[in-house]
């Protein structure tokens, strides 16, 4: 219950203490996890329009419509659905999604991998020129190459992506011809999405990195180092850049779970068929199993990352360790 | 991003247009004044120096391949499946399955006789049994589908021999036979109806049927690979592998067709489409006679559209020939002269309808609202430009003292409001529409325009009501002499274009396409139908 | 004190440019039409997508409206859709999480799951579904924008406040008898600001986008009304053959979403009082 006390202390306990620690957070995802399928339940049925005259299209005749509320199970009281829904899914049953007729794990697991291909490059991809741009500009703290990098990574973050994706798109796919437009089979395919998705990233990581270095550079250990005369490059990175990237690490997998959903508008552009794409079309399309389906995995995606991310920060912040 | 599925949506429930495969009775090309074909003066080529795929990029994908289920469109579905009937080239009926058909005096029992010999994808011959069972499939009433009530004329089918089909009528209707040209009627394998039941459509292995192609691979969302019908009754296709894209950015659709990722390109966005068209290398295609596009009027009691004058003031006021030509002008689209396109049977040219401010107001003045009114407006980016074109009605009609709000809606809210609601939960007192159907009046005219029983939406989205209108409708569908039925819809059209406006009717629309100038033997039929087991691509 | 922040502000001269930059355009947005009288509603049919001309100092849009008084007009929207609405999610996500960092316990818990819920909701989802239920609007696009701001906000502010509730310092506030809501916020907000204002800004742009998206989607700020998402979503689908239709709102949301940002930066900069000596 006390998370907050419990990792205060997690050191003091050692191992046993850390394993109680993760069985709790495993443990408290449960409920997390039941609220948020009523949520996601009772919040799609609120949206206007239904699957029903979606899928069957206008002007569709009461018999048709009355077969096919049947047939989904949409007559019935809406708690006996969610129980109903919330059975099958015990059992590992996600239901068939209305539109696609096919079960929705087999979407998922169509599509799921796509998009996390998609969101792994461009994370490695950002995280990596990110972390350097970042480095060099605290460093260079309000210097030219500061500013420059500083200016450059959020033109990264400010540019709308459809509209990199086209300029892109222009310059390597029609005029030297090195890409295809869409798809995602080949790493030909792959680069410029990867390249449209992950620098949006850059902008964000370029600027942790930096805030996250100044912080520790104004720290007292760094100062006394460089009191004691400690090379420049040693404080940097031996002693800076190792606690400075904690939080950047941090931040980079908290933004993996919504990475992973906020590839839509790259799959869209680039035609690829991920996930992002999916949950969106079935929201269009109200098909309630697999709007369910979609959210429930990529939350569930997005608190295991969360989990192990907070997990991994107990045990490397020095600042919650040593408390 | 969801503009280009709700496109397809949209356009796939308007119109369910009728398809065919092709003009199957004769062997010899098809040509047609309408067709814009394209590259055809290039010289007959070795067949070697043909590409073996064509791909067509398009910009959304099929919900699935059950002709009796499906309302995206018939345009795969017509490479997989035939039809009992098809609309040859001119839009005239023509057999496709059927050798020979006829109908007994009273016109109540239709008998086809099926061609022989031809056989499904997977070798299967086509037998009358296929056929009573595909009809049973649509008419079992404990299982209504989506279609089920565009046949329910029809009372019983069963087959007399191995070649023969008899379909008993519950009552004499005027387009039999155009009904069985609809993409519902497409003949299914029984085998596979009894097989997958309701389950069929979506993996290849559960599609079988006797046209050119048949599906072997279907990627949601990305493409579906289709290989020529090795048992195809109509020949050999031109290109014996085609791959159907999934482009749903129009941008990027744009861009595939300039790189030469897809050889033919279907719907590209209408900004782009005059580009493409001059740029060297690609043709443009433009077909108009797809179906009308406009603002339907809201005639319940809760809506100031109830009242005529109010109606037809602000049909007055909406300068048509202007909106049509900046929006659609630059794929040939122009503003319509009738509530119905000019192919179809029944058509008469009432000229486009007059811009006339004066006019307007004085009908404002006359129905008591001489300084205006609040009207609210509905549109749904799934039709072409629809938003561009409520803003242009509403600048229309701000001259005349009408204040237009304007709210855009997705697709399933719209289908949602426009599937049987009472005027009490209608929001708008005006929405975007598209109107079409087959190539007879009835299909555009009867199903929207007769009055509600129950005070529901369900077909007649705006509760319009017309006596007159209702008499005549009713009265067109069972008569059979085709000349007495022109006059009653003489008399309808004047009445719901003009006299008592049913919509604000806009833009005649048109199919698009843009292709390489390399595609050869591309043909656009009548009624919109591409056939695509024609084309072929120099390599 | 106040003086040696500005100072220091002022010395950061990419933040300063910034500053003006960001001062210039709110000032032409909410200044410029009342001195430039051309009807942002105003249609032109037969004159759509027209390049820059001395008429039309940006062109004109896919109706043939004048681009430029639609920019003006446009950011007013712009701005007070993506302002309220950040605005309000930082309020409610830093209430949020300093009552989560500083209570601890099931109030910590309650809290951190609700986050997690709305975290794990995907973002644009979430807006969609938000103003799905409430109905398009304004008003209800700034509610769905504050609602996606609150998660991230209010994470890091209990971070902030779990890491700095060890401190020897605020325990001694807590000995000599100091209650909750000032040590909340005596002590520990302020320590917090830094964060919060890096985040508003970086949120700000994020709302112009996230505006943007649910206009593609019809659900934003409803048509003919001139905001910056909308007009760039609908260039959007003429991106291919008129770019600059794209470009002008394009380098507008780019322009304060950028600026906001350096602003900031010097701003953090300027108040954390951990750089004080650097």
């Amino acid at each position: 219950m006390k998370a907050g006390y419990e990792r205060s202390h997690i050191s003091e306990f050692g191992g046993m203490s850390m394993l109680k620690y993760i069985v709790k957070r495993i443990l408290q995802m449960i409920p997390m996890l039941l609220i948020l399928t009523l949520v996601v339940f009772f919040m799609v049925r609120l949206i206007p329009g239904d699957p029903v005259t979606m899928s069957l299209g206008m002007g569709a005749g009461k018999e048709a419509i009355a077969a096919e509320t049947a047939r989904l199970g949409l007559d019935k009281p809406i708690w006996e659905q969610y129980f109903i829904w919330m059975g099958n899914l015990v059992k590992g049953d996600f239901g068939t999604s209305i539109f696609t007729h096919k079960s929705v794990l087999y979407e998922i697991t169509k599509r799921f991998p796509v998009t996390v291909r998609l969101a792994v490059g461009a994370t490695v991809v950002s995280t990596v020129v990110g972390v350097i741009f970042g480095i060099i500009a605290s460093v260079k703290r309000g210097k030219a190459a500061d500013n420059i990098l500083m200016v450059t990574s959020l033109l990264s973050v400010s540019t709308p992506s459809f509209f990199l994706a086209m300029i892109l798109m222009l310059i390597f796919c029609l005029q030297l011809r090195w890409f295809p437009v869409s798809g995602f089979d080949t790493w030909k395919h792959m680069v410029l999405p990867i390249i449209t998705l992950g620098t949006q990233e850059v902008g964000y990581i370029t600027r942790i990195t930096r805030s996250s270095m100044l912080d520790v550079l104004g720290e007292d250990y760094i100062r006394t180092s460089r009191a004691r005369g400690v090379a420049e490059q040693v404080i940097i990175f031996s002693h800076a850049f190792k606690n400075a990237i904690i939080p950047v690490l941090t931040s980079v997998g908290l933004r993996f779970g919504s990475l992973l959903a906020g590839a839509t508008l790259t799959e869209t552009v680039f035609s690829i068929a991920g996930i992002g794409r999916l949950t969106v079309d079935a929201v269009s399309q109200r098909d309630y199993p697999l709007i369910q389906g979609c959210i429930l995995v990529l939350a569930v995606t997005f608190v295991v990352v969360n989990t192990v991310v907070d997990i991994l920060y107990t045990v490397a912040d020095p600042r919650i360790k040593f408390d | 991003m969801k503009r280009a599925l709700a496109i397809l949506l949209a356009v796939g429930m308007a119109f369910s247009m009728a398809a065919c495969s092709g003009d199957s009775s004769s062997n010899t090309p098809a040509s047609s004044s309408q067709a814009s074909s394209t590259a055809g003066s290039a010289p007959a080529q070795a067949d070697g120096e043909y590409k073996d795929t064509l791909v067509v990029g398009t910009y959304g994908d099929q919900d699935t391949l059950d002709p009796q289920i499906n309302v995206t469109n018939d345009k795969v579905l017509r490479l997989i499946f035939d039809g009992l009937l098809t609309h040859a080239q001119d839009g005239s009926i023509t057999g496709e399955l059927a050798e020979s058909w006829e109908h007994s005096d009273d016109y109540l029992i239709w008998t086809f006789k099926l061609r022989q010999g031809v056989k499904f994808a997977n070798g299967k011959e086509l037998t009358s049994a296929d056929v009573v069972a595909t009809f049973e499939r649509l008419l079992n009433k404990e299982h209504p589908l989506r279609y089920s009530e565009k046949v329910e004329f029809l009372d019983s089918v069963k087959a007399i021999d191995d070649y023969t089909v008899e379909f008993t009528c519950a009552y004499q209707y005027g387009i039999v036979e155009e009904t069985f040209a609809n993409q519902y009627c497409f003949i299914m394998d029984k085998d596979y109806i009894d097989q997958y039941g309701y389950d069929m459509g979506i993996d290849p292995e559960s599609i079988n049927g006797t046209g050119p192609y048949k599906i072997t691979t279907w990627d949601a969302d990305e493409q579906m690979v289709f290989e020529a019908n090795e048992y195809w009754w109509g020949g050999e296709v031109g290109t014996p592998t085609m791959i159907y894209k999934v482009i749903p950015e129009a941008s990027s659709r744009a861009m595939a067709i300039e790189t030469g990722e897809v050889d033919v390109l279907d719907r590209p966005s209408v900004d782009d489409y005059t580009r493409l068209a001059e740029t060297e290398g690609l043709v443009g295609v433009s077909q108009p006679g797809y179906g009308l596009q406009g603002f339907q009027f809201n005639c319940s009691d809760n809506s100031k559209c109830k009242d005529v004058k109010i109606r037809q003031a602000i049909c007055y006021a909406i300068d048509r020939e202007t909106i049509c030509q900046a929006l659609y002008g630059a794929i040939g689209e122009t503003a319509t002269r009738g509530p119905m396109t000019p192919l179809v049977f029944g058509y008469k040219d009432y000229g486009v309808y007059p811009y006339d401010v004066e006019k307007a107001k004085s009908l404002l003045a006359e129905a008591g609202v001489p300084d205006g009114f609040d009207l609210s407006l509905m549109t749904n980016p799934g039709y072409n430009k629809a938003v561009e074109m409520a803003e242009t009605v509403k600048q229309n009609l701000a001259e005349v003292g009408i204040n237009v709000t304007i709210e855009t809606v997705d697709t399933a809210t719209f289908n949602a409001a426009l599937n049987g609601i009472t005027p009490d939960e209608m929001p708008w007192d005006m929405f975007v529409m598209g109107f079409g159907g087959s190539l007879d009046a009835d299909s555009c005219l009867r199903r929207v325009m007769l009055t509600s029983e129950d005070g529901l939406n369900t077909n007649n989205y705006g509760w319009y009501s017309n006596a007159r209108v209702d008499e005549l409708l009713v009265a067109a569908v069972t008569e059979l002499d085709q000349d007495k039925r022109r006059e009653m819809y003489d008399e309808i059209q004047q009445l719901v274009y003009l006299d008592d406006p049913f919509a604000v009717y806009m833009n005649l629309r048109s199919s698009l396409y843009v292709m390489s100038d390399k595609v050869e033997d591309f043909n656009i039929n009548a009624i919109q139908v591409v056939e695509f087991e024609k084309i072929k691509v120099r390599a | 004190m106040k003086n040696a922040i500005l100072r220091r502000f002022l010395k950061r001269r990419v933040s300063v440019a910034a500053a003006c930059v960001l001062l210039f355009i709110i000032l032409a947005c909410i200044i410029g039409p009342f001195f430039i009288h051309t009807d942002p509603f105003a249609q032109d049919l037969l004159n759509a997508y027209q390049t820059p001309s001395a008429e039309h100092w940006f062109g004109t849009d896919n109706l043939g409206r004048d681009i430029f008084i639609r920019i003006l007009y446009g950011g007013r929207n712009s701005l007070l859709i993506s302002f309220e609405g950040v605005l309000m999610g930082t309020f409610a996500g830093v209430m949020l999480g300093v009552c989560a960092g500083y209570f601890g316990g099931i109030v910590d818990t309650v809290i951190s799951r609700f986050l997690d819920i709305l975290l794990a909701f995907p973002g644009l989802l979430l807006a969609i579904a938000v103003v799905a239920v409430l109905g398009s609007g304004m008003q209800n696009t700034v509610i769905a924008i504050s609602i996606f701001s609150i998660p991230t906000v209010a994470r890091m502010v209990r971070g902030e406040v779990l890491t700095l509730r060890g401190n020897e310092y605020i325990a001694a506030c807590r000995v000599m008898g100091e209650g909750n809501a000032r040590i909340i916020f005596i002590h520990i907000v302020p320590n917090a600001v830094s964060q919060i204002i890096v985040n508003v800004t970086l949120q700000l742009g994020t709302a112009i986008l996230i505006a943007s998206s649910l206009s593609f989607l019809g659900l934003g700020v409803q048509p003919p009304n001139p905001e910056w998402g909308s007009m760039l979503s609908q260039a959007r689908e003429v991106l291919r053959s008129y770019p600059l239709q794209a470009v002008i709102p394009g380098v507008a949301i780019t322009l304060v979403v950028m600026s906001f940002s350096l602003v900031g930066d010097g701003l953090r900069d300027a108040l954390d009082p951990r750089l004080k000596n650097v």
